[in-house]
């Protein structure tokens, strides 16, 4: 410890790293002076409450009286605001520069700060270790030394010793984050080079002759290494950036509307390319390494040994059913040389029906056998563990992702930004502008969609005040009835017709008659082609559906062709869990299969070139009309509807992740060439942030939809003869007693199947509907409390202004030493400058004490608070003046007499 | 534009690096399109001072409608000329990086026509015609508009809204941040 003090600590006592804290303490507290200065009955610590821009022009406005407040109008709601933290405002204020050099006063203030550091440094380092610990972020911590009340630099060292502790806690993160701050001043970056200069500068110039001891040295090497570390990543990231310049390109064309879809595309791309490498290393790989690897090494060897040769490397299931695997005889180990001959021979239809060839491939479920696999020497790989482990981590990958990204992104765009709808029309004019555009065509479509949307959105606010006859609503009611009906009609006789070609094929199979493949891609192409055509008339419907809203139509558009999807896909899993047998599971593989393919065929190939036809005819025949405009929806819905798929079919087809990333990649490159070539950019506005939301959570629903399937799979569906799991009753069975070897008289077991019984289903059921209602009340109750605290804010605030505009007014008065009495029978003696000011006021305070503003809800409610009171609550209590209502006609005159007439106390509880 | 080396020393590089949201490689990159802009001045110069006019070439800020603010609001010398620095502010705050008070303490600054730290009626006029263009509103939408834009965030009632009322709007939408961005 005393080495190490006496290396830290050179004549004057103060390291570096503390000098720079201490200068730039000194300059925020020189900054806090100035602007206590400014607010000299106000605490200092109120001044962590301005926000910076106000504060900045405060300590530039000269002209403001010693013992005048500065009114703050913190953004009223945000009450985040009020942990403004104080390094915002040292570096937000760039109008105050403080020259450090030049003020002898803190010259003198830092001098002192090393001599008291010295004398509390040895405690310092005692407690080094657990102020390491805490890692504050260090301004905020420093500051707090100045809560309170000013802080008078000479008059208590000790104190300052204090707060000077504090700094040991400021380890290396404190440069990252003093560059962090000073990246987000708001100054030229030039400014900010000289700033940083000068700091380094100082800092260089103080402490030439100082030494680092060897443990901090280290320290700061590491975190610098990692540091480093970091930015390398940084950078190379930003090169592996999928597709960066595509959609650079499509978000210069088409704004971030279009653009949000193929980002939502390139993230599905990747957690399926993720599940692909998954798969494919844990699963995919041992399983047909093992059919090789039985051709290659072991039939010389096996032959070698006299022709009978028992598997040897299949796991052995006579403990479990009591029969052996058959031997194999010598003819059919040189069958064996061809790993596939077993197999269907190849043809190309295969690839669209996913049967012949590709059935007994590692491509489904039933090629993987109930075994052990032995890659190496006596290494043994068991396939069934490896396939429940290896789907179920692919699965729990995409649950947590989806979920993650769907959480983020709710809380981003709800949660966050709650009560959007107050400000749409100013959201529209400030952020209506989307700043990546970076062509003239898509520029000018801009200009178009903003003018439109900003005349709808005046005529809705028209449009609400009316109220729409009894007749039109009744008509409006009975036709969005109506037609919710025929949808469903419409759906049911889908699923219908969908069974009856399911049936169809099932008994084609079954029979084994040669039919060809037509019989089987019947239904696929169906269902195809359905999923393309509907949607489009589902968004033809709802035009005749009148909704107010236009979001409304589109959630409703989108909702109806979700559960399209979701019948589509329902059906078929239902049909081949119901229709049990022999290998449904490959079965049911091979059907979602075949969907993905027509798909594929149908949804990207063929609408793309209906599409390019299309546009052409347009271009060509209606000039006026335009190319076609990118549907963001559909398009969107389309790759949910495929992961939905995927989903399904993954756990009885692993190639599928193959399948899907191929596709995926494939209808990039498809959508980006037809929206570049074809489309123009949607004429209306596309909430980007939101309808993303909303397709993550559809998604998730999807996915929560797939898990309850595999959950019935899993406990109530015998898996048939083939596939990893044969021979059991339930697959479940399989997974507790094969996979974690337990018994069934296991205590683990019993409570599983305990667990199972439809009464603890039904009780874990309503207990967690309980919990998620407590939950549910208590998110509403802070949400009330959030709203009352915003609307206190919002009337503290109009407090403060109307009093700081009261006081100006008096003060001004005095200056001039004008008396109110003369201001008041003669108004036109004050300059124009004054009587302007003094309109306003009364104006202000007439708006504010007497008539509420028309169509201002919210300022009713924030008058229930004005009158309950709030006033004392935050700590300011003021008597109201007597106004006179009647004397509105008069201005100046009425506003300078009540001013003379009025007493107006302000009293600081603090002071 | 013939230099396959980099005009930048390592040590620049790395006060860019912190004192912007950019790489190093992102710093380099932005050189270049700044560079593009005007290879004959920036080739020997490669801080040069480009006027406006060179640095509304750059394709987003060209049809930007409020392209020369943005010019003014990040120029060093306050009368839209930028060098490559204020360029690469420029860059750093439109990036995705940048964090949403960053980004809107820029726009008000951006939308401050007249300079004097309020959004008054004349800014909102100036911001929605230079947002419609050629498809204008007529003179009484137009009133209506920054009426009842006015009433929705104009809290305190001063016929402007001031920074925090501004900030307060952009804090409630969740589309500022993909919108107030320029892909590098």
């Amino acid at each position: 410890m005393k080495s190490m003090k006496s290396r830290n600590i050179p004549e004057d006592g103060v390291s570096v790293r503390e000098r720079q804290q201490v200068v730039e303490l000194v300059e925020m507290e020189c900054l806090f002076q100035k602007g206590a200065a400014l607010k000299n009955s106000t605490s200092c610590a109120d001044a962590r409450n301005l926000n910076p821009r106000i504060m900045r022009k405060s300590l530039s406005m000269e002209k403001l009286q010693p013992n005048s407040h500065i009114t703050y109008i913190p953004s009223s709601d945000n009450i985040a605001m009020k942990q403004l933290s104080i390094d915002r405002i040292y570096f937000g204020s760039n109008t105050a520069e403080v020259d450090i050099d030049s003020s002898p006063e803190i010259e003198n203030l830092s001098r002192q700060t090393s001599h008291s550091s010295e004398q509390s440094y040895s405690s310092e380092n005692e407690n080094f270790e657990n102020t390491q610990a805490k890692k504050h972020p260090h301004i905020r911590f420093a500051y707090s030394e100045f809560e309170g009340g000013r802080y008078v630099p000479n008059k208590s060292p000790s104190r300052f010793s204090n707060s000077h502790s504090s700094f040991d806690n400021l380890d290396d993160s404190f440069l990252k984050q003093i560059d962090n701050t000073r990246r987000d001043a708001v100054m030229t970056l030039s400014q900010k080079r000289e700033k940083k200069a000068e700091l380094v500068r100082k800092i260089s110039e103080r402490s030439q002759d100082e030494t680092i001891g060897i443990c901090k040295l280290t320290r700061y090497n590491l975190s610098m290494s990692f540091q480093k570390f970091k930015e390398a990543f940084g950078s190379v990231s930003y090169t592996l950036e999928l597709w960066y310049s595509s959609l650079k390109l499509i978000e210069g064309h088409f704004g971030s509307g279009v653009a949000s879809y193929f980002r939502f595309l390139r993230w599905l791309f990747l957690l399926n390319l993720t599940t692909l490498i998954i798969s494919f290393s844990f699963l995919i790989l041992p399983q047909m390494l093992l059919r090789f690897y039985l051709n290659f090494n072991e039939v010389p060897e096996v032959a070698k040994n006299g022709g009978t040769y028992f598997e040897k490397t299949f796991f052995d299931i006579a403990d479990s059913n009591g029969t052996l695997p058959p031997p194999l005889t010598a003819a059919s180990l040189i069958q064996r040389s061809n790993p596939y001959h077993e197999n269907e021979n190849f043809s190309w239809t295969d690839i669209f029906t996913g049967e012949g060839f590709l059935t007994n491939t590692a491509m489904y479920y039933g090629f993987y056998k109930a075994g052990t696999v032995e890659l190496f020497e006596s290494y043994l790989y068991d396939v069934p563990n490896a396939y429940f482990f290896t789907m179920s981590i692919c699965y729990v990958i995409i649950l947590i992702a989806v979920s993650m990204s769907m959480a983020s992104s709710y809380r981003k765009t709800f949660i966050e930004t709650r009560g959007a709808q107050m400000g749409s029309l100013s959201l529209k004019l400030f952020c209506g502008w989307d700043f990546g555009i970076a062509t003239e065509e898509a520029a000018s479509l801009n200009r178009k969609r903003l003018q439109n949307e900003i005349k709808e959105a005046l005529n809705e606010i028209e449009f609400q005040s009316r109220v729409s006859s009894c007749l039109s609503r009744f008509t409006n009611v009975t036709v969005q009835l109506a037609l919710n009906i025929l949808f469903f009609c419409l759906m049911g006789g889908i699923a219908v017709l969908m069974w009856d070609l399911l049936g169809r094929h099932s008994a084609h199979l079954s029979s084994k008659s040669a039919g060809g493949s037509g019989n089987t891609m019947i239904m696929a192409v169906i269902t195809s082609v359905i999923m393309n055509v509907l949607p489009i008339c589902f968004s033809w419907i709802v035009r005749y559906e009148d909704y107010k809203n236009p979001r409304t139509a589109l959630f409703v558009t989108l909702l109806r062709t979700f559960l399209l999807n979701i019948i589509v896909i329902g059906t078929t899993a239902v049909f081949w869990l119901t229709h049990s047998q022999e290998c449904w599971e490959t079965a049911l593989g091979q059907e979602v299969y075949r969907l993905f393919v027509i798909d594929f065929l149908i949804s990207i190939l063929l609408m793309g070139l209906v599409e390019t036809v299309w546009s052409c005819i347009q271009r060509k025949f209606w000039k006026e009309h335009g190319p076609p405009e990118f549907d963001i929806a559909w398009n969107t819905l389309n790759l949910i509807y495929n992961e939905t798929l995927f989903l399904v079919g993954f756990y009885f087809s692993p190639w599928l992740s193959a399948v899907i990333v191929i596709k995926l990649f494939i209808t990039f490159y498809i959508k980006k060439a037809g929206a570049l070539c074809n489309c123009q950019p949607p004429r209306k506005s596309w909430r980007a942030a939101q309808t993303h939301t909303l397709f993550l959570i559809l998604t998730f629903i999807a996915l929560l939809g797939v898990f309850l399937v595999f959950g019935y799979i899993i406990f109530r569906v015998s898996p048939s003869q083939c596939g990893p799991f044969s021979g059991y009753s339930y697959m479940y069975e399989a997974i507790l007693n094969r996979i974690f070897q337990l018994k069934k008289d296991n205590l683990f077991w019993q409570a599983v199947m305990y667990l199972a019984k439809p009464g603890v289903v039904g009780g874990i059921l309503i207990a967690m509907s309980i919990a998620t209602y407590i939950l549910r009340a208590k998110a509403h109750a802070h949400a009330i409390e959030a709203d009352i605290l915003n609307n206190m804010l919002v009337n503290e605030t109009k407090d403060k202004a109307f009093l700081f505009k009261y006081i100006k007014i008096v003060e001004e008065m005095n200056k001039k030493k004008i008396s109110p009495a003369v201001s008041n029978c003669s108004p036109f003696h004050t300059p124009l400058a004054e009587r302007r000011l003094l309109k306003r006021a009364s104006k202000e305070r007439q708006s504010f004490l007497v008539t509420p503003r028309k169509g201002a809800k919210n300022l009713i409610e924030q008058k229930k608070f004005h009158s309950t009171g709030h006033i004392t609550q935050t700590g300011w209590s003021f008597r109201r003046p007597n106004v006179r209502t009647n004397d509105s006609d008069e201005p100046s005159t009425s506003s300078g007499g009540s001013t003379s007439r009025t007493t107006c106390e302000i009293s600081d509880p603090e002071r | 534009m013939g230099q396959g080396k980099s005009q930048f020393t390592e040590e620049e590089l790395q006060d860019y690096q912190d004192l912007t949201y950019f790489t190093k490689k992102e710093v380099l990159y932005a050189h270049q399109k700044f560079k593009a802009l005007a290879p004959e001045r920036v080739g020997h110069n490669k801080n040069a001072k480009l006027p406006m006019s060179k640095i509304l070439l750059y394709p987003e800020l060209k049809v930007n409608p409020f392209g020369d603010r943005i010019c003014h609001a990040f120029s060093s010398s306050h009368d839209g000329d930028c060098t490559f620095e204020d360029f690469l502010d420029m860059m750093s705050v439109f990036s995705d990086a940048a964090p949403k008070s960053v980004k809107a303490e820029h726009a008000f600054r951006i939308f401050d026509f007249d300079g004097d730290d309020m959004l008054g009626e004349t800014d909102l006029h100036q911001v929605v015609e230079r947002l419609t263009g050629s498809q204008r509103l007529s003179e009484s939408d137009m009133k209506n508009l920054i009426q009842n834009i006015l009433d929705e965030a104009d809290l305190d009632e001063d016929g402007a809204l001031s920074f925090a009322e501004f900030e307060h709007i952009i804090d409630k939408s969740s589309d500022f941040c993909s919108t107030f961005r320029i892909r590098l």
